[in-house]
């Protein structure tokens, strides 16, 4: 930087031009630029926030509390991203490390786990209250959770365990359906 | 048949009902194809906008969740509408999220929602947001062509079209209909109404059956045609009465002049065909005016009916006889040999008059002069018939009346002479050119003189002494004779006074009253009048009429008589025998004298019958009480032969002429009665 501050004094007008047109290349290529597993983050926040408005619960209150657990620094991506956001006339909070006092309060948990028995043990710490489970592996519908945000290639595909849903009362917007693979607790795909 | 005119009625009402119906047709066309079309074009839009709706709410979880398959899976269900071409959806930013296309690059979508789309006309497009809830998740496109649309509204122009040919088929099948019942009865009437106006023929009727206002027109017309033929009828009626009218004599009917000259004109033309002879009469009805001065003009109208009655039976079949004015009548003879049959019908037309009418229970006698003129057609003279005819008429009036009178070249002179004449005639009494001469008359008895005659004399300054036989019958043609009759009368008293103051021997005057004079209603008080003026005696009056004065009503002239012999005048016979002479009516008359005409006189020694007669009338004369006297005394020998056949009086040149001066006679007479007239009257007394 003091470089081009010095460039500057000994020509400003020349360095003021290529500045600029550093500038210019360079803010276009930073977004693509930007680390690939970032942007993943990001969609996956916003899918997780897309989906609050697909769900409806059974006893909604006026706060939207996400938790998250689990490996990974999704915690502070969705704490970044949706904390304070508005779904459906409800304020989203996202809980970070949720303790399992915590967990009670959820009414979406988004697991980053991918061993089966961590998730299971922590669907189970859910138990059968009316939580909204999100992961983000293959096994994670497979394991019990409700919906799988499974990177596929480019794409996120979403998965839905439609029995652990409905086992929680928890209603999703067919149209969500429409796009989502439905696996069930048992392993296989409908 | 024939192709209509333009501005026929037949066209007119093939031209507005074809017109209408096809305007009314085609604006119901066009609208209908219009609000199809718009109505089709607004149904499509809210297709557009449903299925928009439709499919944006189905992508909704697609945009999302960034699910470009299943977007384009959703979009791809638009395939099952065929008018959709393309559907573009976008996503929060804009961008090209999925598109679908029904034939590729038909509606290309453009790569972001801000980008204009080109589209021509044939498209419609409708762009709606896409809403999750109240959140705006994207925007969709969806794109349809009009082509079906277009198609469809095709499709039903035909069939209006069809239909539109259909009613306008029928428009013009029901307006030939129309045209029929209406054009076909106006052009029949207007066929008879050319019979009418080109033929003239009347006869033309209509039978027309058609609508009620049609058959109405053809009762008018054929109710037109019956008052025309009436009116027609009538014309030609008055027309032909007009011309009987303008031929005709209304009061005889007969011929009347116009109808005489146009009858002449032919007759002329077929003599000169023929080489016959034609012939035309001239009748005047002698005394006519005193019978309707006296008696009134009803009886005159009434007179010249029975006149003309009495001449129509007396003239041929083929002769026309016409009546030329107030008494005068012509006959045109056709067929004659030679000049004397003219004469002889004349005569017998004369004669056929001789009798007496009566007329309203009163017996009138009339006589007619008659003038003859002949024509042949070889050597004929440009002279007019009816002129000559009327001139030897006015002969035969001068030369007596009652009488008919050849034309001859000399007669047309006269009648010239006459109208100059008659002219100067009016102013002479004014001028002094009247005057008058007096004839002594001797009593044969006593030898002397026993009255002067009083006899009217014209001297014009250039054409001199115009003999009385001339200008008097002049005189009463043209009524001047009244006023003439008065100066004569008043003078002759006058004169006759200072007579008186010469002697003791009371000498008479003697003044001649035409027949008119005395038909006057105011004769006998003009008489009475002069002879007061004059304060003479009026036994020394001697009123002289001719025998013309009995024609008319005898009755009327006997009272006027008596009235004046009870003035005291005394009352002659004038030219005795010549007129017409009814000697049955003298005793009715209060005469006092008979006056023998001079013509007897004149053959009285050729002549034995003459001298028979002579002594016959004093005989009569004598016996009914009047004196005889005889004119025209011109040789001894006479004046003996009547002096032995006893006449009362005598009167000629020889034994004395008339004069200016009577009184220078009548001194010389006084003087010593040795004038060798005087003596040959003393010698006949002694004798």
């Amino acid at each position: 930087m003091t470089s081009v501050a010095v460039s500057f004094r000994h020509d400003a007008r020349h360095s003021w031009w290529r500045a600029l047109v550093v500038l210019a290349v360079l803010i276009p290529l930073s977004q693509n630029w930007l680390p690939a597993q970032q942007d993943e983050r990001a969609v996956r926040a916003a899918f997780v926030f897309n989906l609050t408005k697909y769900v409806t619960w059974p006893h909604p209150r006026e706060r939207l509390v996400i938790g998250v657990i689990g490996e990974g620094n999704m915690g502070p991506v969705l704490k970044q991203i949706l904390d304070g956001k508005v779904s459906d006339g409800r304020r989203i909070i996202v809980l970070m490390h949720s303790s399992d006092a915590e967990l009670r309060e959820c009414d979406l948990l988004y697991v980053a786990e991918s061993s089966p028995a961590r998730i299971r043990s922590i669907l189970d710490r859910v138990g059968s209250r009316a939580v909204l489970t999100v992961g983000d592996t293959e096994q994670f519908t497979r394991t019990g959770g409700m919906v799988g945000l499974v990177r596929s290639g480019e794409q996120i595909e979403i998965e839905v365990n439609l029995d652990a849903l409905r086992s929680r009362q928890l209603e999703m917007s067919s149209r969500l359906l429409n796009l989502a693979v439905i696996v069930s607790a048992s392993g296989g795909i409908r | 048949m024939r192709m209509p005119r333009l501005n026929s009625l037949r066209a007119n009402i093939m031209t507005v009902v074809v017109l209408a119906s096809g305007l009314a047709v085609g604006a119901f066309t066009a609208m209908m194809c219009y609000v199809n079309m718009r109505s089709s074009v607004a149904l499509l839009d809210s297709r557009l906008a449903t299925f928009a709706d439709v499919i944006g709410q189905n992508s909704t979880a697609a945009l999302d969740f960034s699910d470009r398959k299943a977007a384009t899976e959703i979009l791809g269900a638009l395939r099952r509408e065929p008018p959709v071409v393309s559907a573009c959806l976008y996503d929060t930013r804009g961008r090209l999220f999925s598109e679908y296309q029904r034939d590729a690059g038909v509606a290309p979508c453009p790569r972001h929602s801000g980008m204009a789309q080109t589209l021509g006309a044939e498209f419609r497009s409708v762009t709606r947001s896409v809403c999750r809830a109240t959140d705006f998740v994207g925007t969709i496109q969806v794109t349809a062509d009009l082509h079906d649309v277009k198609h469809r509204n095709h499709r039903m122009v035909v069939i209006a079209l069809a239909l539109a040919l259909v009613s306008l088929t029928m428009a013009g099948c029901s307006g030939s209909l129309l045209q029929r019942r209406i054009s076909t009865p106006v052009i029949q009437l207007a066929a008879a109404m050319n019979r009418v106006t080109t033929d003239g023929t009347l006869d033309a009727r209509v039978n027309v059956e058609g609508a009620e206002e049609i058959t109405q027109l053809a009762d008018g017309f054929n109710r037109m045609i019956i008052e025309l033929e009436r009116r027609n009828e009538l014309a030609r009626e008055a027309e032909s009465r007009l011309v009987e009218q303008a031929r005709t004599d209304s009061l005889t009917g007969l011929p009347n002049r116009r109808y005489l000259g146009e009858q002449l004109e032919q007759e002329l033309a077929r003599v000169q065909r023929e080489n016959s002879m034609i012939g035309l009469l001239y009748i005047d009805l002698d005394g006519f005016k005193l019978v309707n001065d006296s008696l009134g003009h009803s009886v005159g109208d009434l007179l010249l009916r029975e006149v003309a009655k009495r001449l129509k039976s007396r003239v041929r079949l083929t002769d026309t006889l016409a009546r030329v004015g107030g008494d005068e009548f012509t006959v045109i003879l056709t067929g004659l040999e030679n000049e004397n049959d003219a004469t002889v019908a004349a005569n017998g037309l004369i004669q056929s008059l001789s009798r007496p009418f009566v007329i309203e229970g009163t017996e009138i006698t009339v006589s007619a002069s008659i003038g003859i003129s002949t024509r042949r057609p070889s050597g004929m003279e440009d002279h007019d018939l009816l002129k000559q005819a009327d001139s030897a008429m006015y002969a035969a009036k001068r030369s007596g009346k009652n009488r008919a009178v050849h034309f001859s070249p000399e007669l047309g002179l006269m009648a010239r002479e006459r109208l100059t004449l008659e002219t100067e005639l009016r102013g002479a009494i004014g001028r002094g050119e009247i005057y008058v001469d007096y004839q002594p008359e001797f009593s044969i008895s006593s030898g002397r003189l026993v009255r002067f005659e009083a006899l009217a004399r014209w001297r014009h300054p250039n054409l001199g002494e115009i003999p009385p036989a001339t200008f008097i019958p002049i005189a009463e043609e043209s009524g001047l004779i009244y006023a003439l009759g008065e100066f004569v009368m008043e003078q002759a008293c006058r004169e006759c006074l200072e007579w008186q103051k010469m002697s003791s021997a009371h000498i008479q005057v003697a003044v001649n009253a035409s027949a008119l004079q005395f038909t006057s209603e105011m004769f006998v008080q003009e008489v009475e009048s002069i002879i007061k003026r004059t304060g003479l005696n009026p036994e020394l009056v001697q009123v002289e009429l001719t025998e013309s004065v009995m024609i008319g009503s005898l009755e009327h002239s006997a009272q006027k008589m008596k009235r004046l012999r009870s003035l005291g005048v005394t009352l002659a016979i004038d030219d005795f025998g010549t007129g017409y002479s009814c000697l049955g009516y003298l005793p009715e008359l209060p005469f006092t004298a008979l006056k023998i005409d001079r013509t007897f006189v004149r053959n009285l020694q050729s002549s034995s019958e003459v001298s028979t007669m002579i002594r016959s009338m004093i005989e009569l004369g004598q016996k009914m009480g009047l004196h005889v006297i005889v004119e025209g005394i011109e040789e001894e020998a006479q004046l003996e032969i009547v002096a032995e056949m006893g006449a009362d009086e005598v009167q000629g040149y020889l034994l004395g002429r008339p004069s200016s001066t009577p009184r220078v006679q009548y001194a010389a007479y006084l003087d010593g009665r040795r004038t060798s007239l005087n003596g040959k009257l003393s010698t006949l007394i002694g004798s």
